[in-house]
């Protein structure tokens, strides 16, 4: 009887044990670099979420092997999240499954959401075939829907495993921020204003919803004054032609009213194709009016021109074939590819930003209480070149030198954030305080929590016009033929850092440190290794056994 | 019930079927995870211990059961079990005693799994692996071949034939295991159903050890099972002697 008293008390202990563990459930993540662990910014945005909210992993059916590894992790972080909030349901839907029509209809909806599936190649039983897989998760609450895209674009030097590692790195940021926007009532406004402002809102309205749950509104400064009440966040243009007055009033105390501001500034305004056409061209820079308000703000764009050694390609003719010009891709440092800095405010991305023909940022110290923060960089051997700049190709015929890239990193995209004084202050006309009260406004000379972002590029968030008018998603790159995803997901973070700081930046600062299997190193020693894996075990197996034979022998031989 | 248990270690490794069956095992496992393109590390392509622990845990199911279902279905059928049910010890500590010979067993598998580790942490590209990983990984490993081992325990109480036992061993290893994940995934469940029914299977849970993570309601509940099959073959084998 006492033998099952025991076990009753033990089982007690354990019912009891087990329903507290219920209530607080610790967790014990043993891995290296916690990788299964969910960060705090990433418990407090879904802790928010207060109505249903549905996430369908659409990576379903034939899955290939390279994928399973991320599929497990994806399931594992879909039911932490549904622990930890119980208003967030997972379902599973495999696109290729159901009648044809089904299928037909689906993969519409989906193409209308710009979700498009993959192919990859799978052996089944020894045959060769094509798996066609939609890496993408759906999150949705009854009224709208975001589709996060599992996987990033894979970089030449990158293996298939490595891309994907690379991508689920990225999975909390993106998952976060499209649960964080579905969580929001509304959907936030952009006003975009300056220069080609028309193509950029184009550019981002076509992304929907992958560069922060905004609509993009291009607007001139009266229209700008006007809405100052109901825009979230305004990015400011400086691309070919200069801002009008109205239009900097407008930014201005669009800053002084605390609303986070986004400038995109190209100091030379050159392309590959106006180079071609001269031969040699003598690039200027421009002289913006609004570099004087810059420069109040506390940043001062510089006139050098940078050339790095880590930059994307232009084809080039390298010679004739059957009366054929043979072109190449040969690197080309006017196109720097250039990275998020390690100040911590943007999140770390392997993904390079293109930028093009652009120029440092010189922070200006000046008011206490204002912060200037370096974002974006460029590589270590970078290499300054002075205005006038004369822009050819014949220096590509000629292998670069690191030492003449010595000139190191430069900023190219810095945030300045905190104390704020008007640029406007003791210069306002007539005209602009008629403006002012048309739209109801008070003038606003002063401000302790101005946060902006200055960027030494206008066209690193252009979209690419195509030859029949339609546009490339922003960072395709016209010449290699690349999407650099890098753009987008800059572009992504600054507005984010803009409007709600760092909270989801946080969440991509988590290292995955899953290292990949070197099957070369496996093939050198597999005898080894084959022995090891399979031959030690059965030797243990053999010894064990013959051991207690003998000591069985042994003993019986020694009591007769 | 020292005693007790060195002679059930004793039974399990008298004969060859006991180092054949964990012999096997590790064959088996062996083909499953460097052999066969399909399954293996090559195509898998990470240097993580998951793979193995997973291939591990669905081959316990069936190596548990060969070596430990005759516990009790054997004393029935060589009529023994009167012979044990008078020895001076209360049930509770011969269904201990039998329960660690049993885990003896999975110890054995995990020590031979060692230098297979140590292959996968040779061939990682970065010359290392997640040590952490694999700790919690192991633990897991015991855990769920505890639940294992206690069910094939309680299962062997109820039948003389070591052959029934093994089959109904099998076939509730089955749906505790991998089973209800099965069940969960049919259509015709709300998510809330599917989340409910699949966190009843070890499977589950034993997906967050063997990627290293150590939930208490995972370890409590893989206990709650352990603890609840034992004392069913304690309530079991009271209610035969009587």
């Amino acid at each position: 009887m006492g033998g099952m008293m025991k076990y009753l008390g033990i089982l007690a202990l354990v019912i009891l044990g087990y329903l507290l563990s219920i209530v607080y459930n610790p967790q014990w993540d043993l891995t290296q670099d916690k990788r299964y662990t969910i960060s705090a910014a990433a418990k407090e945005i879904v802790a928010e979420v207060d109505r249903e909210m549905m996430i369908t992993v659409l990576l379903e059916g034939n899955v290939p092997p390279s994928f399973r590894n991320y599929r497990s992790f994806i399931d594992y972080y879909l039911n932490e999240l549904r622990r930890a909030n119980d208003n967030i349901n997972i379902v599973y839907k495999d696109p290729t499954e159901g009648s044809p029509e089904e299928i037909a209809q689906f993969k519409r909806y989906l193409q209308s959401y710009g979700v498009a599936p993959i192919s990859r190649r799978v052996t089944n039983e020894d045959e060769l075939s094509q798996s066609v897989i939609y890496p993408y998760i759906s999150v949705h609450t009854e009224d709208r829907v975001i589709f996060v895209n599992l996987l990033d674009s894979k970089r030449p030097e990158q293996t298939e495993e490595e891309a994907i590692l690379s991508s689920q790195v990225q999975l909390e940021n993106k998952l976060m921020r499209a649960v964080r926007d579905l969580s929001e009532e509304r959907t936030g406004l952009v006003a975009v204003i300056g220069g080609q402002n028309q193509l950029l809102a184009q550019g981002l309205n076509d992304l929907r919803g992958s560069v922060g749950n905004y609509f993009y509104f291009p607007m001139n400064g009266r229209q700008l004054m006007g809405q100052m009440d109901t825009v979230d966040m305004v990015i400011s243009l400086l691309d070919r032609s200069d801002l009008p007055r109205e239009s900097m009033l407008a930014i201005d105390q669009a800053i002084m009213s605390d609303i986070p501001v986004a400038w995109l500034i190209n100091k030379y305004n050159v392309s590959v194709d106006s180079i071609a056409r001269y031969g040699e061209y003598i690039a200027l820079p421009m002289e913006y009016v609004a570099e004087d308000m810059l420069f109040k703000y506390g940043v001062r764009l510089s006139t050098e021109m940078l050339m790095s050694m880590s930059c994307a390609p232009i084809p080039q003719v390298v010679g004739q074939e059957g009366g054929q010009a043979q072109t190449m891709l040969i690197p080309y440092p006017y196109h720097p590819l250039v990275q998020i800095s390690d100040e911590g405010v943007l999140p770390q991305s392997s993904d390079p930003v293109l930028m093009k023909y652009t120029t440092p940022i010189e922070s200006i110290d000046g008011l206490e209480g204002r912060e200037n923060t370096a974002l974006i960089e460029t590589s270590d051997y970078t290499h300054l070149q002075p205005s006038p700049v004369s822009l050819g190709f014949d220096f590509l015929r000629v292998e670069p030198d690191p030492a003449d890239y010595g000139d190191g990193p430069q900023v190219v995209a810095t945030a300045v954030t905190g104390l704020q004084r008007s640029y406007f202050a003791n210069r306002l006309s007539g005209s602009d305080r008629e403006m002012m009260q048309s739209a109801g406004k008070q003038y606003i000379s002063e401000t302790s929590q101005s946060r902006q972002v200055m960027m030494a590029d206008a066209d690193f968030a252009m979209p690419a016009i195509g030859a029949d008018g339609s546009l490339f998603p922003i960072g395709y790159n016209y010449w290699d033929r690349q999407l650099y995803d890098g753009n987008q997901k800059a572009l992504a973070a600054i507005l984010e850092y803009l409007v709600n700081g760092t909270q989801l930046n946080d969440l991509s600062e988590k290292e995955i440190s899953i290292s990949l299997i070197d099957p070369i190193a496996f093939e050198k020693r597999s005898t080894w290794y084959y022995f090891i894996l399979i031959g030690l075990p059965v030797l243990i197996g053999l010894l064990l056994t013959l051991l207690v034979k003998v000591l069985r022998k042994y003993r019986y031989a020694s009591r007769t | 019930m020292r005693a007790l248990l060195i002679k059930e270690i004793k039974d399990i490794f008298n004969n060859w079927t006991a180092m054949t069956i964990v012999v096997a095992f590790f064959v088996i496992s062996g083909l499953f995870l460097w052999v066969f393109p399909d399954t293996s590390y090559f195509s898998f392509g990470y240097a993580t211990s998951e793979l193995f622990f997973t291939v591990a845990y669905y081959l316990m199911l069936f190596v548990i059961p060969v070596l430990t279902v005759s516990f009790f279905s054997g004393e029935y059928r060589y009529g023994t079990f009167e012979t044990l049910s008078m020895i001076p010890q209360s049930w509770g500590s011969i269904v201990t005693a039998k329960f660690l010979a049993g885990m003896f067993v999975v110890l054995l598998i995990i020590l031979i799994s060692i230098p297979s580790m140590s292959v996968i942490g040779d061939i990682a590209l970065s010359g290392d692996m997640d040590r952490g990983q694999i700790i919690g990984s192991y633990f897991g490993l015991l855990l769920i071949g505890a639940c294992f081992v206690a069910l094939s325990v309680a299962t062997s109480t109820f039948f003389e034939n070591s052959s029934v036992a093994f089959l109904i061993a099998i076939v509730i290893g089955f749906v505790c295991y991998g089973g209800l994940g099965f069940i969960a995934n049919m259509r015709i469940w709300s998510p809330d159903m599917k989340y409910a029914i699949e966190s009843m299977g070890w499977e589950y849970h034993g997906d967050y050890l063997s990627r290293g993570v150590l939930p208490l309601r995972t370890i409590m509940y893989l206990l709650l099972w352990i603890t609840g099959l034992l004392t069913l073959a304690i309530w079991n084998l009271k209610r035969r002697n009587f």
